[in-house]
């Protein structure tokens, strides 16, 4: 399986766990005490509400639970957000600042984790109309962040007469929130004898929860909740489960970006679980549900016509990653060292077919044709408390794969392990394995030593020290190591710093994270417009703001700074509209129409926009344009950036990115792809071959550094002028009244204060440096200060 | 021969003459969303192995976005 052609044509038998009897998983089957379990509960609080249809995609309400206190009440969503904020993260956003103040930790009680739906959420008639976008002050940033998982829960909160669930305070013991479309009731319920890992819980829950012993029943209940790991480690992620009558197993979807889980934990939250009577496709009470069928039918069918030719997402999921990045040398291998490998092919997606069983459609909500949800099904464990049991391990998605290759491991079977114990333990695949990566370099190095990491030889490849790592987090082990790792790379990085054990600026190169989280994993060396799509985000290095390598790198499309920043301005712009109305991003561009290609704008997959403008007019009945969406998200967008200036960040220090994004830190890097950095110094730097001849490899590092930071200033320079932003990051006022917050004149007054304030610091100046034959965005003095 | 492909000047040496298939063979292009224009004519993917790219001649070999 060493060739690209091979994973697109091989014709590899579909996995079958079709029996005479229905469907047979293998895994290993549990006898729970549901009455003992039941028994043990003791509501805490409980809150009666009125029963009510959604009209026109909203439920028209947001409910709030405070766990210190237990008090639950409604809150009205009025016709003045759905105008502002949209739905979905904008009312999460608009909700926390009502609740929050600028002090707030991740910790803080009044800290809040919500949940989110959007109007378009819950449709059962386009792909991807299930997910749910939540958000929490996180540990690992101190700020927002916003994270999106698909299953049941969102479109089930919504149906159950909610468009949000705010969580705020802690409980003193572990509960589960209870949100009871059934019976029109909330309660906040002791649970103290269930398990904590997801796979165990999921099930439980699941069991427990379901109005009837019907598997039609099961289905109708959705389960929020993180695992062992989460009640000590920042990368706690939150898994949010589908039923699948099918294989009988309560799969799940990860909210894996920023600590959720952490934060569900420590509010000792041990599950959210919702319940829902009937729905159906016409649930959202849309104004025109034709529409919608006649737009849905055409997306449908190019799924199923085109999917197989342009992503086999129906088959492996977004595993079909695999060998295109690594194709185009953008594979993270060895800490983003490299970006291919010749290991790389055993992690091509055909390698997963064996797993991954075939029950189509294998979508995470009613509808969705994309069906890029996989599962491995009686999958043996080989290590750790589970060691010999048969489960169902969700995935693995293209970033768990790639996560694997980054810590240099390459056995299917042991990224199936990783990932496994990754969900069930709550943690994010993604941090986890970048997280893991960075420790294995500055093991090499010698920075970090097994006795340094207690007894842990973290060697790139050494799988079973990854899952030792694991295992000792889920298990609350108290080794400094352990507990300072868990916490992330920004932690670990300041830990070797103030223990001398490093040269600081090598570990700040090396330590992929930016503004405290994890990178995912893409290479982004020779995409400048990347670096940006990673750094200049409102939550971190997360690429669900924009995927800009294959336009910048490849096409060089978009060749000049002001180019790059009209992408880093759409993009991102765009994208940030599916978390407003609780959709999939992958439906809009990983199967497109068969001639998207002859549009005058194919990267923007302009039919797919209109199809999505329409749907929202045909379920809200407000009447839109593409355009008019994208302003939406401009809305919001601005509303979260000035919401991290409020909290004391949101500015050009915050967006700084580790240099190994930007190009090669160390001498085998730069060596392994010698003669592309050498054609660049001539081709980019403007120096001649002779001199480049002359140069030993130490200088030549030092001019890309140079260079490559002077570019990505530059590139930065240019996208806060683009979105309207100061040159040190800060949304303007005027800015913001363009987009409508005119009477959010405390927000407005705090970013006047911050700017002045940046003035007298002199922060308010380009970053980049320009040379006689270059220019700044603008020539006009402080521009921002335009009205 | 030489051509201009994604706006970079591109040398094929030892060649008059190139087909779209070859062409992203050798360029290693094998994602399968690609958009080919020759002079800004659009070439569909049945026409890849007789399309032919000759001296001189702009080429866009566009990649599609999906993933990420």
């Amino acid at each position: 399986m060493r060739g690209f052609g091979e994973c697109m044509t091989r014709d590899i038998p579909a996995r079958s766990i079709k029996t005479a009897d229905g469907f047979e998983t293998g895994n290993t089957s549990h006898e729970w005490d549901l009455q003992a379990l039941k028994k043990a509960h003791q509501v805490l609080a409980e809150h009666t509400y009125e029963k009510k249809a959604v009209d026109k995609g909203y439920a028209g309400r947001t409910l709030y639970v405070n766990l210190s206190s237990g008090e639950i009440r409604e809150k009205a969503v009025t016709e003045e957000m759905k105008m502002q904020f949209t739905g979905g993260r904008g009312f999460g956003l608009k909700l926390m600042y009502e609740s929050i103040k600028p002090t707030t930790r991740w910790d803080s009680e009044e800290n809040e984790l919500v949940l989110t739906s959007g109007s378009m959420n819950g449709t059962t008639q386009y792909s991807g109309s299930g997910k749910c976008h939540s958000l929490t002050v996180s540990p690992l940033t101190n700020i927002i962040c916003d994270s999106n998982a698909g299953g049941y829960f969102a479109p089930y909160m919504k149906f159950a007469g909610f468009d949000a669930l705010e969580i705020q305070g802690k409980a003193s013991e572990d509960v589960v929130v209870f949100l009871d479309g059934l019976e029109g009731k909330v309660r906040i319920e002791t649970a103290p004898l269930e398990e904590t890992n997801t796979h165990l819980l999921g099930e439980q829950l699941t069991l427990l929860y379901a109005a009837e012993d019907t598997e039609a029943s099961r289905q109708k209940v959705s389960v929020v909740s993180a695992g062992k790991a989460a009640e000590t480690s920042f990368w706690g992620c939150l898994n949010l489960s589908f039923y699948d009558p099918r294989r009988k197993v309560a799969r799940i979807k990860q909210h894996g970006r920023g600590g959720l889980g952490r934060v569900l934990r420590d509010k000792h939250i041990k599950a959210i679980v919702v319940r829902v009577d009937h729905f159906d496709g016409l649930s959202n009470n849309p104004v025109d549900p034709e529409r919608i069928a006649e737009i849905g039918i055409k997306q449908h069918k190019e799924n199923r016509d085109l999917d197989r030719s342009q992503s086999n997402m129906r088959t492996v999921g977004t595993a079909h990653l695999v060998e295109i990045m690594d194709a185009y040398d953008l594979m993270p291998i060895e800490n983003y060292r490299f970006g291919t490998s010749p290991k790389s092919y055993k992690l091509y997606s055909p390698n997963f077919y064996p797993y991954l069983t075939q029950v189509i459609p294998d979508g995470c909500w009613f509808g969705c044709t994309m069906a890029c949800a996989k599962t491995a099904d009686g999958f043996e464990l080989k290590t750790g408390p589970y060691a010999g049991q048969r489960v169902t391990v969700d995935g693995p998605e293209w970033e768990t794969i790639g996560g694997s290759s980054n810590m240099g491991i390459f056995d299917p079977e042991q990224v199936l392990e990783f990932n496994f114990y990754c969900d069930t333990y709550g943690l994010d695949t993604i941090s986890s394995a970048t997280g893991t990566a960075f420790y294995m370099e500055m093991y090499e190095y010698g920075i970090l030593s097994k006795e340094r990491c207690d007894g842990l030889e973290l060697c790139f490849g050494n799988f079973d020290a990854v899952m030792e790592f694991l295992h000792r987090m889920a298990a609350g082990d108290g080794a400094e190591f352990v507990q300072v790792a868990s916490k992330g790379i920004r932690r670990v990085k300041d830990w070797l710093i103030a223990n001398n054990w490093g040269d600081r600026q090598l570990i700040e190169d090396c330590g992929m994270e930016n503004k405290g989280l994890e990178y995912s994993e893409y290479v982004t060396k020779e995409s400048l417009a990347q670096q940006g799509g990673y750094g200049l985000t409102l939550k971190g290095a997360q690429h669900d703001e924009a995927w800009l390598i294959f336009m910048d790198m490849v096409n060089n499309a978009i060749p000049t700074f002001a180019d790059k920043a009209e992408a880093l301005h759409f993009f991102p712009m765009w994208r940030t509209w599916f978390s407003l109305t609780g959709l999939c991003k992958l439906p809009w561009n990983d199967v497109e129409p068969a001639d998207n290609g002859e549009t005058a704008e194919p990267a923007k997959v302009p039919e797919h926009l209109q199809n999505y403008a329409d749907i929202f007019s045909a379920i809200t009945g407000r009447s839109v344009t593409p355009e008019e969406l994208v302003l939406q998200s401009e809305r919001v967008y601005n509303w979260q950036r000035a919401m991290n200036v409020w909290m004391g960040r949101g500015r050009r220090k915050d967006d700084w990115a580790p240099f190994r994004s930007m190009g090669p830190v160390t001498e085998l890097e730069y060596v392994s792809r010698e003669e592309r950095y050498d054609k660049q110094m001539t081709e980019k730097m403007g120096l001649d071959e002779a001199e480049v001849a002359a140069m030993g490899t130490t200088e030549k590092l030092q001019r890309h550094y140079e260079f490559r930071r002077d570019q990505y200033e530059k590139l930065t320079d240019a996208v806060y002028y683009r979105r309207g932003w100061t040159p040190n990051g800060v949304p303007t006022p005027a800015k913001m009244k363009e987009l409508g917050f005119g009477k959010e004149t405390k927000m407005l007054a705090m970013l006047q204060e911050v700017i002045d304030r940046d003035e007298a610091a002199g922060l308010n100046a380009w970053g980049g440096s320009y040379g006689k034959d270059e220019k700044p965005p603008t020539d006009e003095k402080k521009y921002w200060e335009k009205e | 021969m030489k051509i201009t492909l994604n706006r970079q000047k591109t040398e094929l040496p030892g060649r008059e003459e190139i087909s779209v298939k070859s062409l992203l063979a050798e360029k290693k292009y094998v994602f399968p969303l690609i958009v080919v224009r020759i002079n800004g004519r659009l070439v569909r993917k049945q026409e890849y192995a007789a399309a032919l790219i000759r001296d001189g001649d702009t080429v866009d070999a566009f990649h599609l976005t999906s993933g990420g």
